[in-house]
């Protein structure tokens, strides 16, 4: 699992949001370990063009104001951080009018493979990161955003309600339609068949 | 973490999709991680450098404020103290202006003319006459002429109070006991036919108990709708005012009384 993994404990990155907070690097680079992919991988959900740029102003806004953030741990951290990611993405696009770019859904998928390949060929069959951003940004706006700030950013309900000015049951509904697609897709459907 | 992942082997699709969106950071994803740190340390050198600014700021010589204040009230009080300071003086300025244009409640009006008399600011309006209601607040006559006037020395022959023909007048003062060289601001409002009278030349009168005859003190022009206003010269004595309008018509009688100042202790 990856470094978020050892929040599941809420010590580590807890921790490091406190040290953070009072000025330690090492705090803050663990923070950013953790998040700073996330970051990049929920903005090319969402069309960001330039996802490199908008993520570094990203860490420019949230690093001049970490001192002032003082309430709540890193959950509340994790969505005030992907809350500002999301204006800057919009201010980005609105500059560039070009938000939403599907380019991303032209990613390859693997295709499929004859069952009894080794063992190193499956696990190049399996779904890289890239491919599956990819297959999370060809859903609709709607969903891919809920898929990804579920899952990528690992927000609640209740808080990617609140980011997005929806009803929780409206994110639970998209979330569940959005995944629905995905495990339809044909591509996840071959991932399976090889997993078989 | 909080993701709709169900972990278990075999690994479906949608799980191996869901490994792949929280899969650790690779290299390309983590390549700003120096330029991040970069700003992490710009950041925190120049939140030092602004707490010792801060700090130098509020010498106890230069800001004797900080010797009693927390710091970040401290800080926080010239900033704000200007913003409320300034947020204050508008207000009273909008309160003053409502009450020099007769635009308060009665009782407001009343205290605003306790406190604002020095600038001319009038009384509570006059109760509405019977036979011209809804008329609103009467306008202020700019034409008032207070004080010492040619006239001023004129004798009105008054014997006693009446309404004219076709005028009503009425007469308010907010105050009915002053202290001693306090000025009084008597508003009021002249109707004709139940309606404001405006333009109309009125006069201000008023008797002493040590002289008991009318003697006009000031004259004046009601405004545009009829009101008018009066600012007598420094009182010293117990006064009895009227207005006296056209027709011979006049109001009520306003009484302001002087209390005498207490004589020293032992004389």
């Amino acid at each position: 699992m990856s470094t978020m993994g050892t929040e599941a404990g809420g010590t580590a990155v807890d921790h490091a949001l406190i040290r953070a907070r009072s000025g330690d690097e090492a705090g803050f680079l663990l923070l950013w370990d953790a998040l700073q992919p996330r970051l990049l991988r929920y903005l090319q959900v969402i069309g960001c063009d330039d996802v490199d740029d908008v993520a570094s102003e990203t860490w420019l806004q949230v690093i001049r104001d970490l001192p002032r953030f003082r309430k709540g741990g890193i959950d509340e951290f994790r969505a005030w951080l992907f809350t500002i990611g999301r204006h800057r993405a919009i201010d980005a696009a609105r500059s560039r009018r070009r938000f939403r770019d599907k380019i991303l859904t032209t990613e390859p998928v693997p295709a499929p493979v004859t069952p009894g390949n080794p063992v190193e060929d499956e696990v190049l069959q399996r779904l890289s990161t890239r491919q599956a951003v990819a297959l999370v940004a060809a859903l609709s706006k709607d969903q891919a955003e809920v898929v990804a700030l579920r899952v990528i950013a690992g927000l609640d309900t209740e808080a990617v309600a609140r980011m997005l000015h929806k009803s929780p049951g409206a994110v639970r509904v998209a979330l569940h339609r959005g995944l629905r697609t995905l495990s339809d897709d044909p591509r996840i459907r071959q991932v399976e068949e090889v997993d078989e | 973490m909080n993701t709709p992942r169900e972990p278990g082997p075999p690994e479906s699709g949608i799980d191996q999709l869901v490994s792949a969106l929280t899969a650790d950071g690779d290299l390309d994803e983590l390549a700003s991680r120096g330029a991040a740190l970069a700003a992490f340390r710009a950041a925190r050198e120049r939140a030092a450098t602004e707490q010792t600014l801060r700090q130098r700021r509020m010498v106890p010589s230069s800001r004797p404020l900080a010797d009693w204040l927390p710091s970040r009230l401290a800080d926080w009080f010239p900033t704000r103290l200007a913003a409320i300071t300034a947020a204050a003086v508008v207000v009273i300025a909008a309160i003053a202006a409502a009450a020099y244009t007769q635009f308060l409640p009665g009782p407001v009006q009343d205290a605003a003319h306790t406190v604002f008399a020095p600038l001319g600011v009038p009384g509570g309006h006059p109760a509405p006459s019977s036979s011209a209601p809804g008329q609103g607040p009467a306008a202020i006559t700019d034409a008032t002429q207070p004080g010492d006037c040619p006239s001023c020395a004129a004798v009105f022959k008054t014997p006693s109070p009446q309404s004219g023909n076709h005028y009503v007048v009425t007469l308010n003062g907010a105050r009915e006991r002053v202290t001693g060289g306090v000025v009084v601001v008597l508003t009021g409002r002249v109707d004709k036919y139940g309606s404001p009278a405006a333009g109309v030349r009125v006069a201000l009168v008023a008797r002493t108990a040590a002289a008991p005859r009318w003697r006009i003190v000031a004259i004046g022009v009601t405004g545009p709708r009829g009101g008018f206003r009066f600012m007598t010269p420094p009182l010293t004595a117990g006064v009895v005012f009227r207005l006296v309008a056209p027709d011979g018509a006049y109001s009520g009688p306003v009484r302001v009384a002087v209390p005498r100042a207490p004589l020293p202790a032992g004389s």
